[in-house]
């Protein structure tokens, strides 16, 4: 059986400083051109679920993949250096970041051909553009079922036992293969480190490079409205409305009573405060 | 004395709400953040002392009550305010109390006049940096752990901040201090610019770490806030390159008061995009008065570039100064994937720094099988030398002996390459419980000196047993 897990590589947002979060003079674009390059956050969640699988039963295969240019690929060999088997590059070179749709049709045709691919795992979405659309039209391509929000997966006699994140807690499925999961973040479940020697021996492991079959390729017209940003029009930053609530010390009711009662109100008037 | 008897006498002397003795409290307080503590509380560690209890103390009469009966009693004493320590300085012996000065936290004056701040031990740094620059005044003082750390352990450990090529460390801040004795004797150094009456005494308090007596408060200076800031960095295609050029731009008589090198892998690991492949990064701050910083910029810019180094322009810097100190907000990062991650500071003159560097960074690739990275950045320097500031992260079996094995082998090729070249063990963390086992080696015959000092303030042996000297 063999274990796919999709990964992207994108933009430590978290480095970009909070001045340089304006639009740039063309109303569409915000310049983050310095922040490193880094695996998706959740894509490195899904990649450590996989490992655990692995850890518990040995005889899985693993496989990432990812679509883009060379330059993507020292997240494929990272995944490499913490111990996962195969990767692959289905060769992109253009921007493919707005294009979920065709970026799942890519993954599938290699899915397909994966003889025994029982489970792929996607991060819920990217931290750049937060799409959440890969997994699950990726799933609409393979025509298998979509489990969204994962957090938990656990191997046993031949049946998926998934935690969820659902609104009234957590929600335990139990299921057989095949089937695509969305993994979303949860305590203790950061990407394993890589030893020196692993990611000196991953930097010489061969990547397998996949060009896309011509039908499945993002089309010249696509990739044309993509320069301009597909379907953006104008990019505007919201000004958040904050503010402030002092409280005062008051005889007739207790802080928490006070507090209760705002929640109320919130709750009855959303966005009044907050 | 039975454990009871003497709760019930800090109760008498602070009420029974600052005496704390619940389990949960005394666990917390029972170790600091010594990566090594972290990786193995990831493993199950749970400390095995415990202290008997955590005294709040509020003002400097009850510390003299609390000191005066800990030295009659022989009770180990832990002092203690931010507990940011990175030594092991802070655990807990058992039926030791912890002297928690964290809540005398008053600013006590800021003197506009002689520029000068004077603080009580438990005043957090960020603190007093916020409020003096609403006067339009700075510390200059800037340790990483700036959000955590207090005036006291500041000083009892002799810390440096990130601007201290300018600004200096803590010792050339402190300007007057006061303390209480394990006699219980208050002892004050008054404020004066620089004095020639003996010893200078404040150097006992400075890097005490406790175990001399108790730190109350603090004078330090102040500075005005700068008017112009000049930033820049540089691509460096090598790192003893990167040493030339600082040794160069500081032994010309500037003090930028940034002045960093990162390694190669340092480089790509926060600063990807700007440099290329086994390129490190150079970063440079100059701040002053009016036509200073641009003055300064320009003869640092004049030096790199003689040294070939790559202008990259001020985004790094600005990088930099947001994120320094995000480490703060996760400090457990790294124990949390099953690492044995840490940092070790040392310091050596410039003749000798960059074979430290050398053969520390292939010793450990070559030794630790399981590392994951090893990386240095000089941070701090000097006329006469640097620091090198060491970052390590191995994996290990999950066990506690397993990290301590690890940790223990990560620092004692450290330790042991910097003695090899006489350089210094610690340059700004201190040596707390972690690194006594080489203070013999580190004072050399100068050892002696200190096993008196401390014999002299603390004849009982009470006051954070364990911390400086090792103990038999
Ligand atoms: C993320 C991180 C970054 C750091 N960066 C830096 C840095 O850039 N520069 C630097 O210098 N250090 C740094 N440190 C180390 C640490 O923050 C400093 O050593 C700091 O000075 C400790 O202050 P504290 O108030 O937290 O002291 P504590 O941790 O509470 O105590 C430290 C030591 O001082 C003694 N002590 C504390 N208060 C008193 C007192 N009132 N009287 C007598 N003895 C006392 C304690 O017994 C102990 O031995 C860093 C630590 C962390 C965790």
């Amino acid at each position: 059986m063999t274990i796919i897990s999709c990964i992207k590589q994108v933009q430590d947002l978290d480095m970009v400083l909070t001045d340089d979060w304006f639009i740039q003079e063309d109303g569409k674009s915000i310049d983050i051109s310095y922040a490193n390059k880094i695996m998706n956050t959740y894509d490195e969640t899904a990649l450590e679920l996989m490992l655990r699988l692995v850890d518990e039963a040995q005889k899985i295969n693993t496989h990432v993949i990812t679509v883009g240019d060379k330059s993507k690929e020292s997240i494929l060999r990272k995944a490499l250096a913490v111990g996962v088997q195969k990767a692959i590059r289905i060769d992109v070179v253009e921007k493919a970041e707005y294009t979920p749709s065709a970026i799942a049709k890519m993954l599938a045709s290699v899915i397909e051909d994966t003889k025994d691919a029982e489970l792929v795992l996607c991060g819920r979405q990217a931290d750049n553009y937060s799409h959440g659309l890969t997994g699950q039209l990726l799933a609409k391509e393979l025509g298998w079922p979509c489990f969204t929000l994962v957090t938990e997966i656990e191997y046993k006699q031949g049946i998926y036992h998934l935690s969820r994140i659902v609104e009234e807690g957590i929600e335990h499925i139990s299921v057989k293969g095949p089937i695509v999961v969305t993994v979303s973040q949860s305590g203790n479940k950061f990407l394993r480190m890589a030893t020196l020697k692993k990611t000196m021996e991953a930097k010489k492991q061969e990547i397998k490079v996949i060009i896309p079959k011509e039908s499945l390729h993002i089309s010249k017209k696509l990739m044309k409205s993509n320069k301009n940003l597909l379907n953006i029009v104008e990019l505007k930053v919201n000004k958040t409305n904050k503010h402030c609530i002092y409280w005062q010390s008051r005889e007739d009711m207790s802080l928490q009573d006070q507090l209760q009662e705002l929640l109320l109100e919130y709750s009855k008037n959303r966005g009044a405060i907050g | 004395m039975e454990q009871v008897k003497i709760v019930e006498f800090f109760e008498s002397v602070l009420g029974k709400d600052r005496v704390v003795t619940e389990v949960t409290i005394l666990q917390e307080y029972a170790t600091d953040i010594t990566g090594l503590r972290m990786v193995q509380k990831h493993f199950g560690w749970e400390p095995k002392e415990l202290a008997t209890c955590i005294l709040k103390i509020h003002t400097k009469e009850e510390a003299i009550k609390v000191m005066e009966f800990i030295n009659k009693e022989k009770i180990v004493s832990i002092p203690r305010t931010g507990g940011s320590g990175v030594c092991l300085g802070l655990e807990t012996p058992e039926h030791s109390v912890v002297i928690d000065l964290s809540e005398m936290n008053e600013i006590i004056e800021i003197n506009e006049e002689n520029l000068t701040v004077t603080a009580q031990s438990g005043v957090p740094l960020q603190v007093l940096e916020e409020t003096l620059n609403k006067k339009g005044y700075t510390t200059g003082h800037f340790p990483q752990s700036l959000p955590m750390a207090q005036m006291g352990g500041l000083v009892a450990t002799r810390s440096i901040g990130q601007f201290s090529t300018l600004y200096g460390g803590i010792e050339d801040l402190l300007v007057g201090i006061e303390g209480i004795l394990p006699s219980g004797e208050l002892t004050k150094i008054k404020n004066n610019p620089r004095k020639s009456t003996g010893p200078d005494l404040r150097h006992i308090w400075l890097g005490s770490e406790g175990a001399f007596g108790v730190i109350t408060e603090v004078t330090v200076k102040i500075f005005k806030l700068a008017t112009e800031r000049v930033m820049q960095a540089f691509a460096i295609d090598d790192f003893s390159k990167g040493l030339s050029i600082i040794k160069e731009i500081v032994q010309a008589g500037w003090k930028p008061a940034v002045a960093r090198l990162h390694d190669k892998t340092e480089a790509a690991e926060s600063y990807g995009p700007f440099v290329k492949e086994n390129e490190g990064i150079m970063l440079f701050l100059s701040e002053g008065p009016k036509g200073f910083a641009n003055l300064e910029g320009k003869a640092v810019e004049e030096v790199a570039l003689k040294y070939g180094a790559r202008p990259l322009g001020s985004k790094p810097l600005e990088i930099w100064l947001v994120h320094r100190n995000d480490i703060c907000d996760h400090l457990d990062m790294y124990a949390k994937q099953g690492a044995v991650a840490d940092t070790c500071e040392i310091s050596a003159m410039w003749s000798d720094i960059g074979k430290i560097y050398d053969e520390v960074i292939e010793r450990v690739k070559a030794e630790v099988s399981h590392i994951v990275a090893v990386t240095g950045h000089s941070s701090h320097s000097y006329m006469q030398g640097t620091n090198i500031y060491f970052m390590f992260g191995a994996m290990c079996a999950p066990t506690i002996e397993a990290a301590q094995k690890t940790y223990d082998q990560l620092f004692g090729i450290i330790i042991e390459t910097t003695l090899k070249y006489n350089g210094s063990i610690g340059h700004h963390h201190g040596v707390g419980r972690y690194r006594t086992k080489w203070m013999k080696e580190e004072l050399g015959s100068a050892y002696p000196m200190l096993t008196k000092l401390k014999h002299a303030f603390d004849p009982n042996g009470i006051m954070n047993q364990g911390v400086l000297i090792p103990q038999d």
